[in-house]
This record gives C-alpha cells, structure tokens and sequence, in this order.
C-alpha cells in the first residue's frame, strides 16, 4: 500500500484524473477569457484583492456550516462564503478608492492585507475545530486539483457554464464598456449594469478557481494568459480566445505536474506554465509580426 | 434630419463632482441645427464638465434643464454621440479600426446579436467616409493619433448621430490633420450633423466653426464667431482684463 501522500495513489490517466482535467480545462478558459477584460479595464490588482478576499468567506462558511450541523466541506457552502467575501471586497475597494482619495493602489493594497489578515486568523480557528484539520481547506490556499471530488468538479462546471454563456452573450456590450466606457454609457448601455455583470464574472472565476488554482494564486490565471494573448495581438475577441486556450493549455500543464511531482501545490505550477506562456509570447509576438511583414512584402511585390 | 427642437438646449445648468462645489453655473444656451459649434474658455473653466455633465456621465449632476432635440437625453440617444478626450481611452485596447467603428452600430444591432457581416460592411463603409477604409484591418495602437480620431468619428458617423459632441477632438495633432477632421466634421455639417466640441485653439475655431459659446463657468457669450469671440468678451472670459484700446481710452 502506497503513504498517503504519494503522488500516484491514483492511477494517473483514470476516470479521477479525466474529471480533473476537464475541471482545470474548463476553468483555463474562463479565467483566460474574464481575465482579458480584467487586464482591458486595469483591474488586474482587483482580481488579486478578490482572490485573497474569498479566504475568510471560505473559513466563516465552514465554521457557520459546522455551527448548524452540516458538512462545513460542502463546495457550495465554501463557494458561497468565498463568492461572497470577494465580491464584497471587488465592490468596496474601488468604492474606498474614490471616497477616501487614496487611489486603486492604496486601496487595493489595504483591502488585500486586511482581507488576507482577517481569513488567516479564522483558518487558525478552522484549524483548531475538531473537523476543521480534515476538512483539507488548506488545499485552497495554493491549489490541489488532485483532491478534485465529483461534487467539486460539477459545481466548478457549473459556475463555468454560467459565467463563459454570460460573457459569450454580452460580449460587444462588455467589450465597448472596457474600449470607451463614456461612449458606451452615451450610446445608452446600462454601464452599471454592465459593470457588475463584470464583477460577477470575476467574482466566479475566482470562487471556480479557488479548489484548483487556489485563492491566493488564481489572479496568475486570470491575468497571465491574457497579458500573453494581448502580446499577441489581434481583436479583442480574438484576445479572449487566445488567452482561454493558453489558460486550458497552463491549467492542464500545472495539474499534470502537480500530479507528477510530489507536494507540487496545483496553483503553484499553474502560476509557472502561466508565467512561461507571457515570456514565450513575447519572442512568439516578434516571429508572428516578421512573418506577417514577410507576406505583405511578398504581396506588394 | 427629423428634428423636432434644437439639437442641444441647456438651461440654468449647474454642474460640479459632489463636493459641494458647482465648477458651472447656470449655464443657458442653444445650439443652432447643422451649425459647427465650438466651446472655448480658459483651462479649468469647466468645459468638458459642461459636456460630460450634460451627457449625464456624471451621476450626481441635475440634467433635468438638459434636452436634446426637444426631449431627455433617454429618448433620443441612438442621435447623439460622444468623442471623449484622447487621453480618456486606452489606445493599446486589443481592436482593430473596423472593430472600433462597428461600436457605433452597437444600440442597431442590439444585445445578445454578433456583428455579422452585414453590419461589418457598414462600418466599413463609415470608414471610407473619414478616409480610413484602407486602415480597417489595423489594429488601433498602430495608427497615428489624427488617423485615431478619424477612427472615432467613423464611429459615430456609422451610429448614424445627428449631435456629435466632442471633447478636444484636435489636441496633439499636426496642422495637416487638423485641416483634415476641420474637413470631416464640415463635411458632416453639410449632411444635416451639428457639431459641438470643446476646443482651446482659437485658430482652429475661426477657421472651421460657425459658432462659438465662449466659457468661463457659465456663458460669458454665445453667437457668430465673430460676436462670441470679440475681444472685449476674450478679455473678461480669459481674465486678462479690458482690451488695450479700452486702456488706452
């Protein structure tokens, strides 16, 4: 029998590991795809701030779900108090920005430490709870795909589906209100509808992230990929489907290695391939343009 | 043009960013159909909060003495069309000059609907009215900063605006392609548009307008360039004082 903590205790290409990767998949390209207008609207440190603001909404929901006798592990449970926690702080720290003259960057950076601050004091607590130390919520700190359940994997899934529909659907709408925001109120869009539907959006990438890429380094899988489709080049749409491609090639690189290496953290590998991918789109931007100028002066001649 | 009213009427319009302070005062004035009207005044005199406020971009401002061809903004927005400042815009944005200008076509096209050939051929068409079609598949951060704006006026040429409303539309252009967004928004006049920009060159404003709202905080003067733009009224607008023949008298 294999120690409890050995990589391959579950055969690596079974029915867990298909199930896991279509999880890392699915999140890839939604974080590649929401991340584009992230970047598109500079809230790349916002996405940041949301991550690290899910932690004391997943610590709360677990002690409040033990507190009334359910399962403190239930994904929606820990998916509703991370969603919640980070959409409040994506909602508060611009709001703290604009009143208290401290500008995105102090406030962004006060909510990050006090929200972080705040959900390690109350996984201390969730860790000293009887079931706490078993409840694996460490795993959403950095990511552990491998520990994926079938519930985990449906409601990833399910977030998924919503938010890529949503963003699929308005996509000219959200695009125009990332270009020119003034323009787009002008012509008669709902900005601020708009706005939240963005805020949703993040907030469920993160909350979807959060079991494989881990809160505190899901922002590398929204930002990432798109910064790479952006180096890149072409249209906005062409941006977001690149970007959701490098995010399913990096969310099933990072999971495959996390899987191959021992004590490999999921969120942690996924960050490396992601990190890859933006330094490789660089050279890959310059060979793409040399040919591109290669062809147009074949043409002309 | 179907117009019933005046494209814009402004009356007693205050305005400022809810801090109490009002940055315009009970402005009052109207602009004439088809006419190209400039708004000019000295830095800090509150244009472009006139224009945003008016346009409601800014949520804490009363534009109930605000009306757009007779009626509130709401009702007629498919006929009105805004070109922010440059500096307002990220011009690294991921889009092509086709892309931009099939913005305009967006509140045609309507929600939940791709921009499908058909509508693509008519921003393209929009782009050969700014002499920009050749641009079309270049992608906006390429393009210089005149041919930038002529991207943004196919915009709203293809939303197909009757007020088009902008906000320093000729900063940090050459003289050439100054003459060449002066041509097109004269050109557009002369196809039923009215024109209204915020504009600080007073050359420019000779050259190409018909009119001028002279600023500073509320409505110093209004009418034929000429008039609006005397240099009695440049003085007392500018705060430079009386005219050199007033002090010689």
């Amino acid at each position: 029998m294999m120690a409890p903590d050995a990589p391959f205790e579950i055969p690596f290409w079974g029915a867990n590991t298909i199930m896991v990767a279509i999880g890392c998949a699915i999140f890839g390209a939604l974080a590649g795809s929401v991340g584009t207008f992230v970047l598109a609207r500079r809230q790349s440190l916002l996405a940041d701030v949301a991550g690290h603001a899910a932690l004391p909404g997943v610590a709360l929901a677990f002690l409040v779900g033990e507190w009334f006798g359910l399962s403190g592990r239930s994904p929606w449970l820990l998916l509703l108090g991370g969603g919640i926690s980070a959409l409040l702080a994506a909602w508060s720290t611009p709001w703290l920005a604009s009143k208290r003259r401290l500008g995105a960057d102090g406030a962004n950076a006060v909510a990050l430490a006090g929200f972080f601050g705040l959900g390690s004091v109350l996984f201390s607590v969730v860790q000293s709870h009887p079931s706490g130390a078993q409840g694996g919520l460490r795993r959403l700190l950095f990511g552990n795909a491998a520990a994926m359940t079938s519930s985990d994997a449906i409601a990833l899934g399910v977030i998924a589906i919503v938010a890529l529909t949503t963003l699929m659907l308005a996509f000219k709408e959200l695009s125009l209100l990332a270009f020119d925001e003034a323009a787009a109120s002008v012509l008669g869009l709902r900005t601020r509808v708009l706005e939240w539907v963005l805020l949703l959006l993040l907030v469920a990438t993160v909350v979807a992230g959060m079991q494989v890429a881990g809160v505190a380094l899901v922002v590398s899988m929204l930002i990432a990929p798109a910064a790479a489709a952006r180096v890149l080049g072409g249209s906005f749409a062409r941006t977001a489907t690149t970007a959701a491609c490098i995010g399913i090639a990096c969310a099933l690189v990072g999971a495959i290695a996390s899987r191959a290496v021992t004590h490999v953290p999921t969120g942690s590998a996924m960050t490396l391939a992601a990190t890859a991918a933006f330094f490789l789109s660089i050279p890959a931007a310059r060979v793409l343009r040399n040919s591109r100028a290669r062809v147009l002066t074949e043409r002309a001649s | 043009m179907t117009s019933t009213g005046a494209p814009l009427a402004i009356e007693r319009f205050s305005a400022g960013y809810g801090n109490g302070e009002l940055v315009v005062r009970n402005a009052t004035f109207t602009l004439r159909a088809g006419a190209m009207t400039a708004l000019v005044g000295p830095n800090g005199a509150g244009k472009s909060t006139l224009l945003k406020g008016a346009l409601g971009l800014l949520p804490q401002v009363d534009t109930s003495g605000v009306r757009y061809f007779g009626q509130p903004l709401d009702d007629v927005r498919a006929r009105v069309a805004y070109l922010p400042q440059r500096a307002d815009i990220d011009w690294t944005f991921p889009a092509s000059a086709l892309d931009v200008a099939a913005m305009g076509l967006y509140r045609k096209i309507g929600f939940f609907h791709r921009v499908s050939g058909r509508w693509k051929a008519e921003a393209r068409r929009a782009l050969a009215l700014v002499d920009m079609e050749t641009f079309a598949d270049m992608p906006i951060g390429e393009l210089s900063g005149g041919q930038q704006q002529r991207v943004l006026l196919a915009r709203s040429l293809a939303q197909g605006a009757d007020l088009l409303m902008l906000d320093e539309p000729f900063v940090n252009v050459d003289f050439a392609t100054a003459e060449r967004l002066g041509a097109i928004l004269r050109l557009a006049c002369a196809r039923g548009m009215t024109v209204f920009a915020v504009h600080h060159d007073l050359g420019d404003v000779r050259r190409f307008f018909d009119e001028a709202v002279l600023f500073d905080g509320t409505v110093v003067a209004h009418g034929p360039i000429e008039v609006a733009l005397a240099d009695a009224k440049l003085h007392e607008a500018f705060r430079l004082g009386p005219p050199p023949q007033e002090q010689l008298a």
